[in-house]
């Protein structure tokens, strides 16, 4: 976070009141934001999902990197300080630090995500074969 | 480290393992050619002839041991990249190319959990796989 805000100091920095939105779900800003204060709310669907407050954090990451819509809206709560990289792949380019963060996230994510669905598919093997099972033992009976 | 021998070719023969599941070499591998499998517990994952496919990149990224094991089941050409972080943010773009095919990986997982999830929903007996709502926030919810 340390090395992220300290790469970001060369990026315009915006300030931002209450309720003030960054990104917004659907939209594509093709942008990289750094949160420099503040806290941030993420809103999917109308329902707030998740709060950012640290200071480093990076938003639209994955907008940017896969050229896709933002999947959820990004505002202010009480207002908030945000560095804005207009050209992403210049800024990631020029800040190997920043990247290998955000690779190191992502690797983090698809960790989580993958265990979640390996857990998933897992679970759906034993009721399927505890189904199976109590279509034998009816049979049985 | 001379800058020019970071990238290493190599070749083995079918059958060699190229990374075991529990090591920990720092070292990521790039396929350049011949034909690969990915093992988990001794079980096929996945197998790839696609050239530029790369291995290990968790596993550098994440300082944790391989989480599978690669087999060539050709022979097989390949890059070897040895102290894969430095010799990364020496070349950013690959990095940014890495991260690219993390977000791509990230996005189909999420995908999936998402239509395992709504699959459940869609049954009557649901009551069997139900996983605590702040699980998925907490994937979830950074990917904007």
């Amino acid at each position: 976070m340390e090395q992220v805000l300290e790469a970001a100091r060369s990026l315009p920095l915006f300030k931002l009141g209450a309720r003030a939105v960054v990104v917004t779900e659907g939209g594509k800003t093709g942008k990289l934001y750094i949160l420099k204060s503040g806290d941030l709310e993420v809103v999917r669907d109308g329902t707030s999902v998740a709060a950012i407050a640290e200071p480093g954090s990076v938003i639209g990451d994955m907008s940017a990197l896969l050229d896709e819509p933002h999947s959820a809206t990004v505002r202010t709560r009480g207002g908030a300080e945000v560095y804005v990289a207009d050209d992403p792949d210049a800024f990631l380019d020029a800040h190997p630090a920043v990247a290998r963060h955000l690779a190191k996230l992502l690797a983090q994510r698809l960790q989580k995500t993958t265990a979640l669905l390996v857990d998933m598919r897992r679970q759906s093997k034993v009721r399927e074969d505890h189904e199976m099972f109590d279509k034998i033992f009816a049979l049985l009976k | 480290m001379a800058d020019e021998n970071w990238l290493k070719f190599d070749f083995y023969p079918a059958g060699a393992e190229l990374i075991r599941q529990g090591s920990k070499t720092g070292s990521l591998i790039v396929l350049k050619e011949g034909e690969i499998e990915v093992l988990r517990d001794g079980k096929f994952v996945a197998s790839t002839r696609q050239p530029g496919a790369i291995f290990g990149e968790m596993g550098v990224l994440l300082d944790r041991p391989a989480s599978a094991s690669v087999r060539a089941l050709t022979d097989v050409q390949l890059y070897v990249i040895d102290e894969a972080l430095t010799v990364l943010e020496q070349h950013p773009s690959w990095l940014l190319q890495i991260a690219r095919l993390l977000a791509q990986r990230v996005n189909a997982t999420t995908a999936q959990l998402v239509a395992l999830k709504q699959l459940e929903n869609d049954e009557d007996n649901s009551d069997i796989l139900v996983l605590p709502t702040n699980v998925f926030s907490t994937w979830a919810d950074p990917q904007i």
